[in-house]
Formats: C-alpha cells, structure tokens, sequence
C-alpha cells in the first residue's frame, strides 16, 4: 500500500494523519504483557505454590541462622563459655560483622571509643567479671546512653558478642584512642577453647 | 467551500467568522519556561554540589533536605508547567481555529501560576511542607493549585473546545484533555489534609494508606505531567517541524486510552518490599509492565512520523532535539516497567538507579522536548529568524553530552551502592557493614554527575542567549494576522461507514469489523464532553479499583498492640524531622531482605505506622535507613551527630544543624498539633488536655539524660531535645516490652 493511499482526510491546523496499522510486534508484546499477568497473580496469590516475599525472607534466615548456629547449639552466657569462644579465632572472625554493624557508631571500628568507653584497655566502667559484659549488652546501661540489645539479638548471636567484646581487650593502644574510664580489672580467667566444629560434623 | 466541506463530510454554516490567535499569552509563558528552567537546574546542580561537598549547606535554609523539594518542584511544575501551558496556548487555539476563550482568564492562569511557584521558592527553603514528594506545598498554595488549574486553566482549555470551529479534535487535545482531568483528581484527593497553622498541616491519611495515596499521586504525575501533555506537545510540534504526516491514526487511539487507562495502576510499583499488601504491589508491578507498549505507541508515532524527513534532522536542531527526547521517552519507558519487577527493583529502590531513571525522562524527554519546542516557536513568536542556529545545534550536543555523563555515573552509583548494601563476607556478615563506606564509593560518580548537570545547565543559558538576542530582532509591532473560518452547525451526519466483507445477516461480525474501523471514536473526538467523560470515568475507575480494596480491607494493616501514638514532644520532633525534610535522604522502612535486617534491624510491619500521619518512608537512601534508630544511640550521640555529623563519621556528607541547639520548641503550640492528630482519630488521652506540660517533662527528663551521659546542658527547651525524642521512639514500639510498661514508666 503505498503512502497516499493510506492518508486520511483529516487535517488540522495542516496536520495529516495516515492511518498505518499498529506494527504487529507492537500488538504481540502488549498481549504477552496482559496474559503474563493471569498466571504470575495466580501462582503468587491463589495457588498453594506461591510465596511472598515474607515467606521467602523466612527462609533465607532460617537457612542462614540454621547455618551459622546449629552447631553451638544453646550457649550458655557463664565464664566459660564466653572466654572459650573469645579464642576462637574462627568464632571471633564470624562475629566481627555483627559488632560493626552494632557496636562500631559508638564504640569506634576497632573498639577505641567514640561516645562510648574505650574497650580495648583494662579499665571497665560497668563490669567487674567477664559475664557481666553479656548482662550489659542484654540490658544496656539505659541512663548513661547504652541501649539494650537483649530483644534485638538472638541468644547466641549476644554470648558470641560478649566474647567478641572481651576478645578486643589488649588490642594496640590506637591512635585516637579514648582516655581509660572506670577500674581496672585484672586478666580475663583462663578456659580451654571451645569448638564445635566436631560435633556439628558428627551429626551431620 | 460548500463542495469541499460536502466532501470531507462537514456541515458549517457558510457565514466566515474572523478570529485572531493570543501569541502574547504564549510568549509569556515560554519566557516564564526559560527563567524557571534556569532557576530549577540550578537548584539541581547545588544539591549535586552538596552531596559531594557537604559544607556548601548552609543551614538553617539552604540545606539539602529543603533544597531537593525546591528542585524537583521547580522542575516539574515550574519547568516542566510552563513548557505545557506554553505548548497548549499555542496548539489548541490552532487546533480549534479559534483564540482562548477568555484572555482575562488566561493571564489569571499566568499570573496565579508564577504566584504558587514564587511562594514555593519561599516558604520550601523556609522549611514549610507536608512531607510528601512533589506534593510538598502546604494547605494555602494546594487550594491556590486547584483555583488556578482547574479554575482558570481548565475552564479556559475547555471553553476553548466548546467555541472550537474545527469538528474533531485532533489526538494533541485528548492528551491535554486527559492532562486537565487527572492531575485535577490526583492533586485534590493526595492533598486533603487537614490546617494545624497558616503553612502547617497533617494529611488525612495515615502510613500505608497514606504512602499508597502518595505514590498514586507521584507516580501519576510522572504520567499526567510529565506524559501526557508533552505527548500532546510531540503530536502538534514535531509534525509541523518535519512538515510530515503522523505516521498512524489507529496507534494514536489505541496507545492513548491503553496508557490513560493503564498508568494510573502502576503507582505501587515505587513500594515493593515495603508495609504496602502484596497484592498491591502486585498489582502495580503487572500494570507496570503492560504499560510498556502503550508508552512505546508514542514513541513509534513519533519516530515513524520522521520517515522521509531525516536529512533534515541533520540540519535542524529543533528535529535534533525531539529525535533524542523522543529516544529517551523510549528508553526510560523500557526501563520503567523493567524497575517495576520486584527482584530487580529490590536491588534498584533507595539507590541513585531512580534517581538516574527520572533524570533520563526529565532531562531527556522533557527537557529536549521542550527546548525543541522554543526554538521552533520563537521565530513565529517574535515573527524574525532565530538568532543563531550554530549556537542550538552547539546547545543540543552540549546538553546532549550532559545528560550521558550525568545518566551514566548515575546509574554506576547506583547499581554500586545497591551491590554493596547487599553484600556479604565469608561469613555471612556484612561486607559493607558501616553505611558511609557505601557513600564514599560513590563520590567519583557525584562529581561527574555534577559535570554533567553544569553542561546541561550551560546549554539552557545558550538558549536563554539564543532567544534573547531573537526576541532584540523583533519587529516594532507584531503582526496579527486574522484568520477566518466557519463556526460549526450544531447539526452534524456521520459519514457513510465503509463497505464492509459481510453482509447484514452476519451482523455480530459487521459490528465487529465496524468497532475496530474506529467510527465510534471519530465520534467521540466532536463531542468534548463526552470525550471527557469518558476519560474521567477511565481514569478514576482504575483509581478507585486499587483505592478502595486498600482502604476498606482490615487485613492490609494488622494492628500492633504495642504500637502507641507519639508523646506530645515526640509529634513536635517529628515536625522538625518533616521541616527540615530528612526524608529527602532517609528512609523509614526496612525491606525484608537479611542485608537489611542485618543491618538496621527487624523489618518493617504496616501496624507500626498507624498514627504516622504524614508516612515518612521515603524514596531514596542517601543516608541509612531510620526505622530501627530508636535506642540505637544515646541521646549524647545524636546531639553531637546533629550539630555537626563530622564530628562522629569522618566521611558523612549530612548537613549540619546547629540552629537545632538554639532554637526553641514552642511548647503552647503542641497543644494543636495534638488536638488536629486526634481529630483525624489518633487516639490521645491526657494530651488532649495537657500536651505542653507532658511535652516540658519528657523535655526535661531527655536533657537530665543528656547531661548524665557526659553530654551538652541546658537544652531543655530547644527544638533538638525534641527531634532526639522522636529519633528515639522510632521502630521501638514492638521491642517494647508490654508487661513492664507501667514499670519503666517515662522512658518512652
């Protein structure tokens, strides 16, 4: 067809319009999109297949937590425990993201101090023994600004980051580091290393 | 005359009537184009300068936070508003052969319009907003929106039809028809809201509720602003600068009812993964991706309306220009539905790929759209030869090389910093665990961003160049040419329907193959008002389709017990919040994803913003995500981070706020901002009778804190005690631990 034939009479203000049909991939495209629509909305919302995106966050932290905790079973939060994780290097390299993530906006990133205490030093101004470091992460110390993460963490998630805490005691002085606050305690007690690595391995 | 009009089927009557075309009301509107144009890319490039060089903010009025609202509405409606008044004084009076209906109410139209967008310019850095984007403006210039649109601008363009001696209305009028109708219903049902002050106000609706409405409304203005209109623009202008027919009638009725009727569904898409229900968002992502050809039917009208014509796109840049901005309509509406898929947008939301997106539309469409337009009218406006074609063509490839450079190190950014948000190390923590890592990433990227936008804006200041020195050529006295034609009859004969293949005893088949001649919309286009009609019932029926379902469904919104309103003190800090727009770069709303909970805490529930009246979710994540700051931080922290965030992260590039330590909360008047929340049905008690003394405690009680924590003293009564105990109530209602309530008493 050539082009004069297909020129209607319309004119505006000079303007001509032909009267072209719609390309056909024009037409193909927009009816996959309608039809596309029939089935995606029924597998998601109709069908017992489909998940939401809910749904599929509880999986993705089942599976990861189920992962990464399975094998410490339920920590205990005593003396023990909490020095036999801190010298796990494994444990404490695991748990480092938790602290920045946490910890390091007042804390500084190395554990130097920032708002909060300097915790790199032998000076503590909450604690007298190691396990209390899990009660003040628990707890927080409200009045003077530490808030309470003992609804925000999982129970092994808090035992693995009071081992972390204890573990940055002794670090280098840093440049920048804040001044020393409270008492000085004496070293952490002595504890075999813990490891689960054996028994996760056992069991599966 | 009577034989050819016999011919082309037309009545009129035989008696010619004269008429003079109003070009001063369009040279008017396109200087006010030019000036707000400048104004607006300004303001972009100093918020793009800001973001890499955080001490050009000056606060309290010139930060960040209040400037952005300033751009984007500057942009949009003052820009992007002129440019289409421009586009339809100048069309439809053609289009119709007849002069606006009423001068008084085109100048009205004028004037009101740069009133609104001068007491924007004012009271927008002075910090008065309502907190949703691109709907900023407070109660007084939203009626003054509604006076002026539909008031004096839709009663022109409508009285204009009616007067019309031309019998169709060519498919550039249903654009704007479309325009008028919708923006009309999206600003007026976004907007209600109801006054606490002269410039302060609380919208009706309240977080999920409220974040659907809005991002019906924003999204839809991209559509009916943004869209439509310079669709209507591209339609007159681009056929009369290639002397070219449009290349398909069909395509133009089938894309434009598809996409009027298809658009308004999409607006959920800019909510994935939020409180929004699911079915929602759903919703939103399918319409998003039929919406891709009814976009594209514009772009191939346009495209193909240019065969035969492209040697001269060669030499004219006015056809440079809408060869490129037609180009990036395509694109951005390719990558729009793209961004509407759920996964993809989950990598895409909160980071610079939006922000890259709109600015392809805006910058590319819009913008070059536009300017096409203005070269190709100023010649006929001031009746001389445009200055100089050597310095369009210069501006065309300067804005166009701004663009890329400002659309490619955007996207860089943003698909950086989504990638990085999302990552994590061998051990399944955070790789990018402190959020400012995420921002340096990207300061390369904002600096070439801000190059580009210094080309683009150098263009536009050679077009200002441009048509000055056109306008200095100008005749003495401007020609007015009378024009002369028949008005219509109020008799009018369809023309005789085509022969068809079947005869009459297979009528069900006649009366298909009629229905898809298209006679029926030929109709339509010599009945305005039913033409119009039938555009509203469109338009809000799709509306209503996706409102109602999210209004009335208890289940979209389960209620949280622990969820309580906020203190007397708390709703004034939220006010600061709002005021000096953190939203602008923080967002309240943690996705359910392990990179987010990780990183900021439990996800969001739609139960949490009940009484969230504006919802303050926000769009883009310059900064971290503020839903779970609540007992993040001591007070002592926040109040050094606010005074001047450097002095806690070296690298933040948030503005400081030091006037929020020496300013004071005005305690009497958050007795009426309690009392308006609970007349919207936020259930107050004590408060409603005594909100500034329960305000002065919790105050005081925040500042004792303050002062235990080894931080600053005496700022009982400033604005920041206020702001911190909103910061700290933030996402921790449902960590609050129910039954020792009544125990902890005053520790919110």
């Amino acid at each position: 067809m050539s082009e004069q034939e297909c020129l209607l009479e319309h004119e505006y203000d000079g303007i001509k319009e032909y009267d072209n049909p719609t390309p056909a991939w024009w037409h193909v495209i927009f009816w996959i999109s309608i039809f596309f629509a029939i089935p995606y909305a029924f597998f998601f919302h109709f069908s017992p297949m489909g998940w939401s995106v809910h749904d599929a966050y509880d999986s993705e932290i089942a599976a990861f937590y189920q992962a990464k905790f399975a094998k410490f079973g339920q920590l205990e939060s005593d003396e023990a425990t909490i020095v036999g994780l801190m010298l796990n290097e494994n444990y404490m390299a695991a748990t480092a993201g938790t602290y920045q993530v946490k910890c390091a906006s007042c804390h500084g990133k190395s554990g130097e101090g920032l708002v909060g205490p300097n915790m790199t030093d032998d000076f503590y101004k909450n604690i007298k023994t190691i396990e209390e470091i899990h009660r003040v992460i628990s707890e927080g110390v409200v009045a003077k600004g530490m808030p309470a993460w003992g609804r925000q963490l999982g129970p092994n998630q808090l035992v693995l980051l009071s081992a972390y805490i204890a573990s940055l005691r002794g670090a280098q002085p840093l440049p920048g580091a804040k001044a020393a606050e409270g008492e000085q305690l004496p070293p952490w007690p002595d504890h075999p290393m813990l490891s689960f690595e054996d028994e996760s391995e056992d069991a599966g | 005359m009577s034989t050819q009009a016999e011919a082309n089927g037309h009545t009129t009557t035989d008696e010619l009537e004269a008429f003079v075309y109003d070009d001063a009301i369009v040279r008017k509107f396109m200087l006010a184009t030019l000036i707000w144009g400048f104004v607006a890319m300004l303001v972009g490039l100093i918020i793009a300068l800001q973001l890499g060089a955080p001490e050009l903010n000056l606060p309290p009025w010139l930060t960040f936070g209040r400037l952005r609202p300033l751009h984007t509405n500057a942009a949009i409606f003052a820009f992007g508003g002129n440019a289409i008044f421009t586009a339809v004084y100048y069309s439809t009076q053609r289009l119709c052969k007849c002069r606006m209906f009423s001068d008084r109410l085109s100048n009205l139209h004028f004037w009101g319009w740069q009133g609104i967008i001068a007491s924007a310019a004012i009271t927008l850095p002075l910090g008065f907003t309502q907190a949703k984007e691109y709907a900023e403006l407070e109660w007084p210039i939203d009626i003054a929106i509604a006076v002026v649109w539909v008031g004096f601008f839709g009663v022109n363009f409508f009285g204009t039809l009616m007067r019309r001696r031309e019998r169709h209305m060519y498919v550039a009028l249903w654009f704007y028809i479309a325009t008028i109708i919708t923006v009309a219903l999206l600003h007026v049902f976004n907007s209600l809201s109801a006054p606490v002050f002269g410039l302060k106000s609380y919208p009706v609706y309240a977080g999920v509720q409220d974040a659907f409405m809005q991002w019906w409304y924003g999204h839809n203005a991209v559509a009916f602003f943004l869209t439509t209109p310079f669709l209507g623009l591209m339609y007159y202008f681009l056929p009369k600068a290639t002397n070219r027919p449009v290349f398909s009638y069909k395509l133009s009725i089938i894309h434009f009812w598809s996409l009027v009727f298809i658009y308004i569904w999409a607006g959920p898409h800019h909510l994935h993964y939020t409180a929004l229900p699911a079915w929602a968002s759903t919703l939103g992502m399918l319409f998003s991706l039929m919406l891709w050809m009814p976009s594209w039917g514009g772009m191939i009208n346009g495209l193909l309306t240019l065969r035969g014509a492209w040697n001269k796109v060669a030499v004219d840049p006015v056809l440079k220009f809408f060869v490129v901005g037609i180009t990036f309509y395509g694109m951005s509406t390719f990558e729009g539905p793209m961004l509407s898929i759920k996964s993809v947008n989950s990598l895409a939301h909160y980071t610079d790929w939006i922000i890259a997106h709109v600015h392809s539309g805006t910058l590319g469409w819009n913008g070059f759209m536009t300017f096409g337009m203005v070269y190709w009218l100023a010649p006929r406006l001031f009746q001389t030869k445009l200055w100089s074609t050597k310095l369009a063509t210069a501006h065309f490839w300067i804005g166009t090389s701004g663009i890329l450079l400002y659309v490619l190190s955007i996207y860089t950014a943003g698909i950086t910093q989504g990638l990085m948000w999302r990552a994590f190390d061998a051990t399944g923590a955070l790789k990018y665990p402190d959020f400012v890592e995420t921002t340096i990433a990207l300061m390369p990227m904002y600096w070439i961003r801000a190059l580009g936008g210094t080309l683009y804006l150098t263009g536009v200041v050679l077009l200002g160049v441009n048509i000055y020195k056109t306008w200095r050529n100008r005749p003495e006295k401007y020609d007015e040419p009378v024009h002369y034609a028949p008005a219509l009859t109020r008799k009018y004969e369809d023309p005789a329907p085509p022969p068809t293949v079947y005869t009459a005893n297979v009528e069900f088949a006649r009366k298909g193959e009629l229905f898809l001649h298209g006679g029926w919309h030929r109709r339509w286009e010599r009945l305005p008002l039913r033409f119009t009609i039938w555009v509203l019932i469109v338009v809000a029926a799709a509306s209503l389709f996706e409102a109602i379902p999210t209004f009335l469904i208890k289940s979209n919104v389960p209620t949280i017990a622990s969820v309580e309103p906020y203190t007397p003190l708390e709703l004034a800090g939220r006010d600061v919040y709002i005021a000096e727009g953190c939203y602008n770069c923080h967002s309240q709303m943690v996705r359910p994803m392990r990179a987010e909970t990780e990183r900021y805490g439990e996800y969001s529930k739609p139960g949490e913003f009940v009484y969230d009246h504006p919802f303050q979710w926000g769009s883009r994540r310059i900064g971290p995500d503020l839903h779970r700051v609540g007992g993040k931080y001591s007070h002592d922290w926040h109040v050094r981070h606010l005074e001047d965030p450097r002095q806690l992260i070296e690298n933040s590039i948030m503005p400081a706020y030091p006037h929020l330590l020496t300013e004071n909360i005005n305690f009497e008047a958050i007795q009426r901002r309690v009392n308006v929340m609970a007349m919207l049905g936020v259930p107050y008690g004590d408060a409603l009778e005594n909100a500034p003394e329960m305000a002065r405690a919790q105050a005081s009680q925040i500042a004792r804190e303050l002062e235990e924590q080894g931080g600053y003293l005496d700022l009982d009564d400033k604005k920041i005690i206020a702001l911190v105990a909103y910061l700290q109530r933030l996402g921790a209602d449902i960590n609050k631990p129910i039954d020792e309530d009544a125990a902890t008493g005053a520790a919110p």
